[in-house]
């Protein structure tokens, strides 16, 4: 619909397919594709000395691309994945799927759902008696859900997600702005997407969205001045000099489809219940 | 072994859901609609169940009374200020007009306690392996408290007047008002049971997990096909069918991915409809 | 006066249906009072006027020299008239005994003593007291109705059609059934079709014809007569 109207969209969607549309460039995402995400999530549980992974997820269209992409990562470094159970949602237990998992005798358990199903994942899983060290997706275990459950039910978990670069000085200028100590990685984003419109606007010195396609990468990638802020920006556009413009969320550098090139991925552990830092990958 | 595993997975599933569905069953025998407004009452009785464990502190048995109580209280208002001028145009308008109330309800409660999953304030235990099949102890609570709370409703079908005065109104309203027995109290006392039912099954549930307002819409409908298959409008019916489609559902996992569990209830109501039209005890009240 | 009277009852099923058109109804105590006439003549519809199933739109209807016209059927019941339906008159999943006690639902007071007495009358019924009534017999079935509308102890007892669908052995054990409780002091109004019996059985005879009343007289007077017998009872 977006290329159909001419309307440029940013979007924070991380699905493959969405970049694989034909929308002849009306469409950058700051968001990790799954792929991105899945290699690395591969990649911190190899470093985590698994190597036989069992895969328990949600029904939705990103479950196989997703069990793929961890699959390449995992052979060439010696893992496997062991087994891979697709669940549906909103079932009051999973147990009889946890047992199937536990088929292929995993020795690291990576699941990916959302919150209410992996609560209920974790509590089976507790209650089975199973200890291994379990992966989710950080918005599937946010703090607010594991108060709900004890302490004990979340031993052991790992939490990953693309984060906003907060190393990059655009970080703290948006932290600042924004008023809030850590920005988490959506709001980065959200904050990029301003700045990289307001930048585009004033390079194509045009407002409409084949001149926002046309020019978003002439501001955001490229040798031109680093810049950290529309307003900075600004600035230097005014003075007639190119610009890359590095984003709160990562480099904000796209594709020729319109996907990121790289991004930071966050990874945080449960201990006693809370979400503690592990690093920044 | 792994088929026993699943028969007791399922066995524990299907008695829970049993307690809604003798709720929704009950309901039909005797107002003579299908009230989908039980989901947002599972939701209320779960909420309700919440504050009194959670903010009042109760034990949760005592708990599970409270989200009876108010769940059936809200179901008997629910049902004489919305659905009874409903019922006047037929099973279909009320149906609808249950599904309407029930997005309502579901969303008040959503006002009040936000979105976000909430627990019961339990400890959680470990499962009790016997003889290699596992099964948790919050279960088989879960469990005595459901069959319990089943063998109180069949006395009182059974033995009360009030409970006979029910089954004589579903089995024959006409005669029954022929006979003296008031359809309008019988109609509330039906509501309030059945309600209470259900707000009780929603805090069974999620006592094994979490609650969220969503918690009574994703049962619905295997509740629904629970009904359906015992025969809509026998309380035994609901019984048998909660168990065929909790069982079921757990065995099917033999044959299909997990990810089709819910197509189970689907399949069995088109079994039971084929081969059994009134389902597999009629629709005898009880 | 009678003990129930009806006067001038018009009654239908809607505004514009009329199938009562101003109909007299009288029963004596101790009476047994037989209703026939063809089909759709209102016979079933003049039971239900009676019994408050049917709200009259014009007519007076008297129990014991009291207005029951257009009241509720519970309250008409607890004045002594109860009402057995031709169809549905009991509940199937019910077993005999629950059947009894919702008779008499509207008086709980002494209903057991009243069970055990009512079961006294009908051996059949004690028999299969814990059994479903709808495991029962056609005969049964109507023995049963009738041993509900009994509970409430009535002074009188409206029956539609009680021989409807059932064996000649079995309606003649049913019509002994019905001698027996008009003895015991129950006046009885009975719409039948099986003319012949129910003019056998009865005192006296109201014929109706198209909502009217169309003959009214002692039933051996009417069975006798030739016309009568030549369009009601078939020879």
């Amino acid at each position: 619909m977006c290329w159909e109207s001419k309307t440029f969209l940013m979007t924070v969607s991380g699905a493959d397919s969405i970049t694989l549309l034909p929308h002849q460039g009306f469409l950058v995402r700051t968001q990790p594709t799954s792929k991105l995400q899945a290699t690395a999530h591969g990649e911190f549980i190899l470093s985590q000395g698994a190597k036989r992974v069992g895969i328990i997820g949600i029904q939705a269209p990103f479950a196989l691309p997703n069990k793929e992409h961890l699959e390449n990562t995992l052979k060439p470094k010696g893992g496997e994945v062991v087994s891979h159970v697709i669940y549906e949602k909103d079932k009051p237990t999973y147990r009889s799927e946890i047992d199937q998992m536990m088929r292929g005798r995993p020795d690291y358990i990576y699941t990916n759902g959302y919150a209410p199903d992996t609560v209920v994942l974790l509590r089976d899983m507790y209650r089975a008696g199973i200890d291994l060290p379990k992966f989710a997706q950080s918005y599937a275990v946010p703090q607010p859900t594991l108060d709900t459950i004890p302490a004990e039910v979340s031993a052991k978990v790992f939490t990953g997600q693309p984060s906003a670069d907060i190393e990059s000085p655009a970080y703290k200028l948006a932290a600042d702005r924004i008023g809030e100590k850590e920005p988490d990685g959506y709001v980065s984003q959200a904050t990029d997407w301003a700045s990289m419109a307001v930048l585009t606007i004033a390079k194509a010195k045009e407002v409409s969205g084949v001149a926002m396609k046309d020019n978003i990468r002439k501001i955001c990638q490229g040798s031109g001045q680093k810049v950290y802020s529309a307003v900075e920006g600004l600035k230097v556009l005014g003075e007639g000099k190119e610009i890359n413009y590095e984003g709160a969320s990562g480099p904000c550098d796209f594709t020729d489809i319109g996907d990121i090139l790289g991004c930071r991925f966050r990874y945080m552990h449960v201990v006693k219940g809370k979400l503690e830092f592990l690093k920044l990958v | 072994m792994e088929v026993l595993q699943l028969i007791v997975n399922g066995l524990m599933a299907g008695t829970i859901l049993a307690v809604p569905a003798i709720g929704l069953t009950a309901i039909f025998a005797v107002l003579r609609f299908t009230n989908f407004a039980l989901a947002s009452h599972m939701t209320i009785g779960a909420f309700a169940g919440y504050v009194a464990n959670v903010t009042f502190g109760l034990p949760a048995v005592a708990s599970l009374g409270f989200a009876f109580l108010i769940a059936g209280l809200i179901g008997v208002l629910s049902d004489e200020i919305v659905l009874k001028a409903f019922r006047r145009a037929g099973f279909i308008t009320t149906a609808i007009g249950s599904i309407a109330l029930t997005i309502a309800l579901e969303n008040l409660v959503r006002f009040i306690f936000g979105n976000q999953l909430r627990g019961y304030n339990l400890p959680i235990q470990r499962d009790w392996v016997i003889s290699g099949i596992r099964i948790s102890p919050q279960q088989v609570e879960n469990f005595v408290v459901a069959v319990i709370v089943m063998a109180a409703l069949f006395a009182f079908l059974a033995f009360t007047r009030t409970g006979k005065s029910m089954r004589a109104v579903a089995d024959n309203p006409m005669l029954a008002a022929i006979k003296g027995i008031n359809a309008n109290a019988v109609a509330r006392i039906v509501s309030f049971v059945a309600m209470g039912l259900a707000g009780l099954g929603g805090m069974l549930i999620g006592l094994d997990t979490t609650i969220d307002p969503l918690i009574g819409f994703k049962t619905i409908l295997q509740i629904f096909a629970a009904a359906v298959v015992g025969g809509l409008g026998s309380i035994p019916g609901a019984v048998v069918g909660a168990l065929v489609v909790g069982v079921g559902e757990e065995l099917s996992l033999l044959v299909l991915t997990p990810a089709y569990r819910t197509a189970v209830g689907f399949i069995a109501i088109l079994l039971v409809l084929t081969f059994r039209p009134r389902g597999i005890l009629g629709q005898r009240a009880y | 006066m009678g003990l129930l009277t009806a006067t001038g009852v018009v009654a239908g099923y809607g505004a514009a249906d009329e199938i009562l058109k101003g109909v007299d109804l009288r029963v004596e105590p101790g009476e047994i009072v037989g209703i026939i006439g063809p089909n759709g003549a209102g016979k079933s519809t003049l039971l239900k006027a009676v019994a408050g199933l049917l709200k009259p739109k014009s007519g007076a209807i008297q129990l014991d020299n009291q207005d029951i016209t257009g009241k509720e059927p519970r309250d008409i019941s607890r004045m002594g008239l109860a009402y057995v339906p031709q169809e549905h008159n009991i509940f199937p999943s019910m077993s005999v005994r629950e059947n009894l006690e919702m008779g008499g639902y509207v008086d709980p007071k002494g209903a057991k003593e009243r069970i055990d007495g009512v079961l006294g009358r009908f051996p059949v019924l004690a028999k299969k007291r814990r059994h479903a009534a709808r495991t029962l017999s056609g005969g049964e079935r109507q023995m049963l109705a009738m041993a509900m509308a009994l509970m409430v102890e009535p002074a009188v007892l409206l029956l539609d059609e009680p021989s409807a669908g059932l064996s000649p052995v079995a309606a003649e054990v049913l019509f002994d059934a019905i001698i027996k409780i008009n003895k015991e002091g129950v006046s009885i109004a009975m719409v039948e079709q099986n003319a012949n019996e129910a003019l056998a059985i009865s005192h006296r005879a109201y014929i109706l014809v198209d909502g009217k009343n169309s003959r009214t007289g002692p039933a051996a007077a009417l069975a006798a007569d030739p016309e009568i017998r030549r369009i009601f009872l078939g020879g």
